[in-house]
């Protein structure tokens, strides 16, 4: 085997246009894997995500593929994360590669996610085999799609695969293709080692195990390794490649694909986008474009119960083992008492992470709305400090400047819902920037937009106003000064932390009023009236009232039945057990998930 | 608790129709079980009893329709009451009775079987409500029904009636509560509806054929009917309870004591002897499971499908949410201490302060009772009092 009969490549699909039904149909086709090993979706292992049809985490896996020409290739397919969360992993998954799959579903076309890992893509220099899936369906229109394709990225519409995923049709020449078009990795075996760490995972024997493409040089089993970020070193307790199960080898050379068992503690210490060389021979320059990972979105998690307060923490450290983007730090809250501020890539990220902690540790969680990270220059020192939770801002006329994070949104949309976009956007203060028409009836809408706009369902209002046809990307864009203020919520006249919120000055009175009146739903009668108010600075601008409690009672003793009776007063006191106390109040868990109701508009 | 005299609760599990709101323990299609059914309670009563011939002093026939029972059925069983159990002579034997089922000569044959209290279901005199609930009776048939029972000397009846229906009103509540006084019965009972899972009346809620009852009307309907209930000389000796003096059901005064009854027929709860049980739901699983020999021993028989022992937790919370429904009798606080060898304010210090503060509960000449704002508010209280178990 040498270099040139080596091709790596990665899937660049959008949610649901098929990329992991290829994947597999790929592994059966090379034989990688047979049909009784077959599991649904080998690249997906996580059940979660099976679940939410995405990919969360990158992984790889090597096949013998032996062509028409005769010859026999070692093709690595890498897989890449499937949601705009995750595009800088995507962008380090590029990387390794030399050619892209391009995966537009025959009867949605192209979509804005597609199109922006393209061009990940593209600035990776790969080289795109265009890829039209689905065309066993009767809705299939291949050659309007190969035509889009043609139009949008400016492939010829005949260089255009069509296949179905699902039935196996043509998948011989996506094989073929590859063999055809991707160019071999250009390598330099005598260099020192430079491979590229596109993935990682934790593993409790073997410590961080991280996925690598080798561009440079080779790295013998014995070798000890060095993070070229960190100058972090190890000794590799196992290489190997990903056959598809992970299998030791002697050595990994440039141009490879495959894995080094560090051995290390964390991934923090072997981060996405580093480069791993060798301890005693080492390179000179790291290859390029590695980014420490920047949470972007924060929110306190609770236990429900107290005393699962260090099973909480045990189980974001363990969840942090496996992923680097995972922040979390110690928080109080008056009303939710002791909980962690979590930050994270994206919402999308968020609701993972809260689902496993859910599912996987059996953690009964109340979630804070997220919010975004502001930073704030103070008026008298001048001191700049930077907050994640809305409780932490300091009063009105305390800060000269408070700056939000703003984004480069743009929407891939049917025209017709031009308005419908445009709507939403601009309610949510974004900025139009420009338009541009890619093929006939579809609209790009680019924005500037805040981040604390769109991290509350925006995207579901977006799907749900377009009917499902509308896509996003989005991609920082800075931070810009805003005129914002704290809005306060006073429940029976005591602030409640937790579900404070900063809103633009403008919107203050009408989120407030919403505000006051999703609690004033959510907050149970009690034995007393309860006011709630939501306020800026020292002013109430809303008002509403829980008014206090007149029936609570149980209907006929049927025949003497006082078990039953006693276990629906057990269950509405395990019920109430679960409130959380805000003074002498009790407030349901999902009062303070509120704030996600707000644009109800 | 010493267990001076026992109540008897037989279950009868039949129905023509299951009303709207009914969850009960109740069946349409085994009317042909009746006599079979009868003569298997007595085959209960004799493995529960043994030889002991332990006193009686209330039976309540519970449904269901206990009115669809032939009176031959029911005069077996109450002999078999007088055969394995000393049923005292002045007891009360109640029959709960569906207005449409009664004719003189059915209320006379009853009257003789030893049956000396009816319980009538009106629920509503309002047509529109009665159609909702799905009753198959209207007012007029009460009224006929009431007036055969005085005929043939069963002059100790309650009625039912329920508010917080959806549809109805403040004003029709009061036509009911108004109408129904001219009845003059010994007994009220007010319900409030509670729409119940897997009911067509929950069912209709959820498809929006209907709308859910407002708490704070009902709350108007009970204060209203509280009213006018005091007017007309009734006491309200029991949360939903109305009775004129000395008229008070005592069967139903056992569950609220906290006292000893046997649960006899199929789904029915009994407690006796320190133990909590529950008998088989299904007649046809009843009548089976007694064919069984070897019972179990006293409370409990072979058809019972669940029991515990009480205990001293159990026990104190029990105490609690029955007592406390008896608005004037309230708990005794020294016998509680006695009983459970710490007093209420020990077991529960700052509940207690809280309830009193909230002004849900007080103490009156050694006796913690409900306020009249508790009244409604009382599952606030109860499930305050619920001991976690240890």
């Amino acid at each position: 085997m040498t270099q040139s009969n080596i091709r790596n490549f990665c899937i660049i699909a959008h949610i649901d246009h098929g990329k992991s039904t290829l994947a597999d149909r790929l592994l059966q086709e090379t034989g990688t894997i047979t049909e009784r090993e077959m599991q649904e979706q080998v690249l997906d292992s996580m059940d979660l995500e099976r679940e939410k049809g995405v990919t969360i985490k990158a992984s790889a896996v090597r096949m013998k593929y032996t062509a028409k020409d005769g010859e026999e290739y070692i093709m690595n397919l890498i897989d890449t994360p499937g949601h705009v969360d995750f595009g800088y992993e995507v962008s380090r998954a590029l990387l390794g590669c030399e050619g892209a799959l391009l995966v537009v579903d025959a009867t949605q076309g192209i979509e804005a996610q597609t199109l922006a890992n393209l061009y990940l893509a593209l600035d990776a220099d790969l080289e795109i085999i265009p890829v039209v899936n689905k065309i066993d369906l009767p809705a299939a229109m291949p050659e309007d799609v190969a035509e889009e394709v043609e139009n949008i990225i400016g492939l010829p519409a005949e260089d255009v695969i069509p296949i179905s995923a699902k039935t196996g049709q043509n998948i011989g020449a996506v094989l073929e293709a590859i063999v055809k078009r991707v160019p071999p990795p250009t390598i330099d075996y005598e260099a020192p080692l430079r491979a590229l760490v596109f993935d990682s995972h934790y593993d409790s024997y073997k410590g961080v195990i991280a996925y690598v493409r080798v561009f440079e040089g080779k790295l013998n089993k014995r070798q000890w390794v060095q993070m070229m970020s960190n100058e972090v070193t190890a000794e590799p307790i196992e290489i190997g490649v990903f056959a598809p199960a992970m299998k030791p080898v002697d050595t990994l050379s440039a141009g490879e694909v495959g894995y080094i068992a560090t051995g290390l503690k964390t991934v923090r210490e072997c981060r996405v986008g580093d480069t791993i060389t060798l301890r005693e021979y080492p390179a000179k320059k790291p290859l390029p474009g590695y980014q420490a990972v920047k949470p972007m979105v924060f929110a306190g998690f609770y236990p429900t119960e107290g005393e699962d307060y260090s099973l909480l923490k045990e189980a974001l450290e363990r969840l942090q083992l496996n992923d680097a983007a995972l922040v979390f730090e110690q928080e109080t809250s008056d009303a939710l008492n002791f909980g962690f501020r979590c930050g994270f890539l994206g919402l999308f990220h968020m609701e993972i992470i809260q689902e496993r902690l859910e599912r996987e540790y059996d953690l009964d969680l109340i979630a804070t709305a997220p919010s975004v990270r502001y930073e704030v220059k103070m008026a008298h020192t001048g001191e700049e400090i930077v907050i994640d939770s809305p409780a932490d801002l300091p009063d009105d006329g305390n800060f000269e400047e408070i700056r939000e994070p703003w984004m480069h949104v743009q929407i891939f949309t049917p025209d017709e819902y031009y308005g419908v976009v445009m709507d939403l956007v601009i309610k949510r203060r974004g900025e139009f920037v420009g338009q541009e028409y890619p093929a006939p009836g579809r609209v790009v809408l680019k924005f500037d937009i805040p981040l604390a706009e769109i991290i509350i369902d925006f995207y579901d209002k977006l799907k749900s106003g377009t009917r499902g046809y509308a896509s996003m990307d989005y991609e920082t864009a800075g931070y810009r000064a805003s005129d914002l203020v704290k809005l306060e919520v006073l429940v029976n006249k005591a602030p409640v932390d937790a579900l404070a919120m900063i809103v633009h000055r403008d919107m203050a009175y009408h989120r407030g009023q919403k505000l006051v009146t999703a609690l004033k739903n959510k907050i149970p009668r009690q034995m007393f009236e309860v006011p709630i108010q939501a306020a800026t600075g020292k002013r109430v601008i809303s008002r509403a009232t829980v008014k206090a409690m007149r029936k609570d009672v149980l209907a006929k003793c049927y025949g003497g039945d006082i078990t039953r009776k006693r276990k629906l007063l057990e269950k509405q006191k395990k019920g109430k057990k679960r409130m959380k106390m805000i003074g002498t109040v009790e407030v349901p868990q999902e009062a303070f998930m509120a704030v996600l109701s707000l644009n109800d508009d | 608790m010493i267990e001076t005299s026992l109540s008897l609760y037989l279950h009868i599990p039949f129905c023509k129709h299951r009303c709207a709101y009914c969850d009960f323990n109740t069946y349409t299609s085994l009317l042909d079980l009746r006599e079979v059914y009868a003569d298997a309670l007595v085959a209960e009563m004799a493995q529960v009893a043994g030889d002991a011939r332990r006193p009686v002093h209330t039976i309540f026939f519970g449904g269901g329709t206990p009115s669809l029972m032939s009176p031959a059925a029911l005069g077996r069983i109450l002999d078999g009451v007088r055969t394995h159990f000393a049923l005292a002579p002045d007891a009360e034997v109640t029959m709960e009775a569906n207005p449409g089922t009664v004719d003189l000569e059915y209320l006379t044959a009853v009257s003789q079987t030893g049956i000396n209290r009816l319980s009538f279901g009106v629920q509503s005199v309002v047509p529109s409500e009665l159609a909702l609930l799905e009753r198959e009776h209207d007012f007029a048939t009460v009224v006929e029904a009431v007036q055969m029972a005085r005929q043939v000397g069963l002059d100790n009846f309650n009625l039912d009636l329920i508010y917080g229906v959806p549809g109805q009103t403040l004003a029709s509540w009061a036509q009911s509560v108004r109408t129904v006084l001219d009845l003059d019965p010994t007994h009220l009972s007010l319900y409030c509806l509670t729409i119940e899972p897997g009911t067509p009346m929950q069912r209709w809620l959820l498809n929006g054929r209907i709308q859910p009852p407002d708490p704070d009307l009902a709350a108007d309907q009970y204060e209203l009917a509280c009213t006018l209930l005091a007017e007309h000389g009734y006491d309200h000796y029991e949360i939903s309870n109305w009775a004129k003096p000395g008229r008070e059901c005592e069967h139903n005064l056992t569950y609220w004591r906290n006292g000893a009854y046997l649960g006899l027929g199929a789904g029915a709860h009994g407690h006796a002897a320190g133990v909590r049980y529950q008998i088989v739901k299904q007649p046809r699983v009843y009548l089976r499971r007694l064919q069984e020999s070897s019972a179990p021993g006293y409370p409990l028989s072979t058809a019972v499908a669940a029991s515990h022992p009480v205990n001293r937790t159990e026990a104190i919370s029990d105490t609690m949410m029955t007592q406390l429904r008896l608005l004037n009798e309230g708990l005794d606080l020294a016998a509680f201490q006695a009983q459970f060898g710490q007093s209420v304010a020990e077991i529960y210090n700052g509940t207690l302060d809280q309830l009193v503060d909230w002004g849900l509960v007080g103490v009156e000449n050694g006796r913690l009772h409900l306020t009249q704002k508790g009244w409604f508010l009382s599952n606030q209280v109860f499930y305050r009092f619920m001991l976690d178990e240890a």
